[in-house]
């Protein structure tokens, strides 16, 4: 009886080709930026999108992977992330029984045990010089990008003894990475390392301006900008006015937007359903807490004056905003 | 004839097995002739195989200028990032990778 362990390489099976969706919106800010990004790539630095929930970065940077022109690998950063998820691990085996018995007196028995490796994301990017996209990496642990290291500084990854079929492996020249991360998230992440934000070429994004805002909301509702152009200062207003938790983001603007438009309200102070959507979308940015009640009746009204300010419907808005839900404070008008 | 005995046999079946190594001298010398030609034929396959794929790659390479031309005269946007992509995507077997699924995705 022969008995052996081999590897047997495979890869992670998928790669993603990437193409603006038809209300994808390309302002000249967006522009710059893309361009400020691709200059560094193309010198061949990984670049680092850092910036605020809903201020765009995913989107850019998938934006900016498309400019490559190569196939893309998407890594989304989690605690439970470790090195071999990363470039790859051993993942069962391949069992092959050979009996031979040509001869009917003659018994030959050949046992092959072969194990099974499996190249992921960070490797396969490596070998085929793909676009690594490492989205939100800061949700990973820090030790578990240590690969990376090697790879950006040295154009080395360097495999795990004893695991992998190979040891190191020369990084594809076409090979580029984009990052992405939160600073203002404290809820599941971790500090990335010194030596890896070292390697990386960071760029801030803030929350779009108002122009660009208004044309990625009225593209994503179907609206014309002139439509949503209130709506969006109004959430501008809310943004600087800081009486909330969670910040509001060009994202409340296209839930409220979407789905007013969806449901033909119009964006008014007296349509009590605009006026209720609006409620519900920014006045959640503040939990409800027995504690903070009073904060929460500032809030709404607050939101109320911008709505009124914004939209209109001076005359009714009262109205509206009674059809449209009970009185947040509890009293009878 | 010189033979020799592989396996164990039992006695009752009064045969052996013939080894196909060992062959005469005569042959032998028949079958490295043969498979020295083979092997020629074998290198000037791979040699014409390697030919090919450069030619392949020129001509590849002559169209693609080409295209970038017509299109820069009609005023046609470059290939979007689905269709880039998908030109640059290293030929199977290339990379020594196996074969990648191709998952598109909008953003």
């Amino acid at each position: 009886m022969a008995a052996a362990a081999r590897m047997v390489i495979e890869g992670p099976g998928d790669v993603l080709s990437l193409r603006p969706r038809s209300t994808f919106v390309e302002t000249p800010t967006v522009r710059e930026l893309t361009d400020r990004a691709l200059i560094y790539l193309q010198a061949g630095f990984p670049v680092h999108f850092r910036g605020p929930s809903g201020s765009g970065k995913t989107t850019l940077a998938l934006h900016l992977a498309a400019q490559l022109g190569r196939p893309v690998m998407l890594v989304a950063g989690d605690e439970e992330v470790g090195t071999s998820d990363l470039v790859g691990g051993r993942t069962g085996y391949h069992y092959r029984k050979v009996l031979d018995n040509f001869i009917h007196s003659v018994k030959k028995y050949e046992e092959d045990a072969t194990q099974r490796w499996v190249d992921h994301r960070l490797t396969v990017a490596c070998r085929d010089g793909y676009t690594l996209v490492y989205d939100e990496f800061t949700r990973s642990r820090a030790e578990a990008n240590n690969a990376l290291l090697a790879v950006l500084e040295e154009h080395l990854l360097i495999l795990p003894m004893a695991i992998g079929p190979e040891t190191y492996i020369r990084v594809h020249p076409e090979f580029r990475a984009i990052f992405t991360s939160n600073p203002q998230e404290y809820a599941g992440v971790h500090e990335a390392q010194d030596a890896l934000c070292d390697r990386l070429v960071t760029l801030d994004c803030d929350y779009y301006d108002q122009e660009t805002e208004t044309a990625i909301a009225a593209a994503r509702s179907g609206l014309s900008e002139d439509q949503v152009a209130p709506l969006v200062q109004m959430v501008r207003d809310f943004r600087e006015s800081g009486a909330y938790d969670q910040v509001p983001t060009l994202r409340s603007c296209i839930m409220i937007a979407r789905t007013a438009a969806m449901h033909g309200f119009e964006f008014s102070a007296e349509t009590p359903g605009f006026v209720s959507i609006c409620l519900d979308v920014l006045g959640s940015k503040t939990p409800l807490d027995t504690r903070n009640r009073k904060r929460r009746e500032e809030q709404q009204k607050l939101l109320l004056n911008l709505i009124q300010h914004h939209c209109g419907g001076e005359k009714r808005i009262g109205r509206a905003i009674r059809q449209s839900r009970p009185d947040p404070t509890g009293n009878a008008s | 004839m010189k033979t020799r005995r592989l396996w164990s046999i039992p006695a009752a079946t009064g045969r052996a097995v013939k080894s196909s190594l060992s062959a005469t001298p005569l042959r032998a010398q028949t079958e490295l002739g043969r498979l020295t030609q083979e092997r020629e034929r074998l290198i000037r396959v791979r040699s014409n195989f390697i030919d090919y794929q450069t030619r392949t790659e020129a001509k590849l390479a002559a169209v693609d200028e080409r295209l970038t031309r017509l299109r820069e005269r009609l005023g046609l946007q470059p290939p979007t990032g689905r269709q880039a992509a998908r030109q640059s995507l290293p030929a199977a077997g290339a990379s020594g990778s196996k074969s990648m699924r191709e998952v598109d995705l909008e953003y």
